[in-house]
């Protein structure tokens, strides 16, 4: 790769962490500046909106396991050569998915919560890593889509989401389950 | 031929995750998602 060739890679990748600095604040300012509701979401199949919290936000840790592993399994890193062609298929629709699941946690803790500076440690690590694993997401996803990234932004970036991502639960879903046992439905 | 459908598929899909996702921060429809009852965790 020649100088040029690097220092446009480079320009594209600043571009999508700006992009992704950009979500990440507004999450960050809304959280901050937005009336929390105090309300609860709907429940679905479970008795309270916690619970459903705590097993979603668990479920979209185990789709990120299952994203990381075939992440480490397309760059080679796991097993022998790339995997099967079923791998680039299953790390896309899991990643998919745990987004998917992770909107009416992240949307709950946005509308009805807020952002909390000083209400202690836990807390604060919690919404300030919920707001870079958005952050992170939106790099990412500009990142895979975009051309000419450099070669370690995706596993970069990937990394990233993870362990923001299992802060997130780590302070949340894995807390509660330490302090108050395993929920039940 | 799939592998097309598919990346458009998970396109489609997080495309409208994220839009549904700011309506809602944006008060647009959060009323579906909203149980009457406090949250009293």
């Amino acid at each position: 790769m020649d100088a040029a060739l690097t220092a446009q890679a480079l320009a594209r990748f600043g571009a999508a962490v700006v992009v992704g600095a950009l979500v990440a604040l507004s999450l960050g300012i809304y959280g901050t500046v937005h009336e929390a509701t105090g309300r609860s979401l709907v429940t679905l199949l479970f008795s309270n909106t916690l619970r459903l919290k705590v097993w979603l936000a668990t479920l979209v840790v185990v789709l990120a396991v299952a994203e990381f592993m075939t992440g480490l399994r397309m760059k080679g890193r796991l097993g022998k050569k790339r995997g099967p062609r079923w791998v680039p298929r299953a790390h896309r629709l899991t990643g998919t998915l745990a987004f998917l699941f992770a909107i009416p946690v992240a949307y709950h803790c946005l509308w009805a919560l807020g952002f909390h500076w000083s209400e202690g440690p836990r807390i604060f690590v919690h919404g300030l890593a919920g707001c870079l694993f958005f952050g992170a997401l939106a790099t990412k996803v500009v990142s895979v889509r975009g051309p000419g990234m450099p070669s370690w932004a995706l596993p970069v970036l990937g990394g990233t989401l993870f362990t923001t991502l299992v802060a997130v639960w780590a302070t949340s879903a894995f807390w509660f389950v330490t302090k108050f046992g395993v929920p039940g439905l | 031929m799939w592998q097309p459908t598919f990346e458009r598929l998970v396109g489609a899909l997080l495309l409208t995750g994220a839009i549904v996702f700011v309506l809602l921060l944006a008060g647009i429809g959060s009323e579906l998602l909203m149980n009457p009852i406090p949250y009293n965790p």
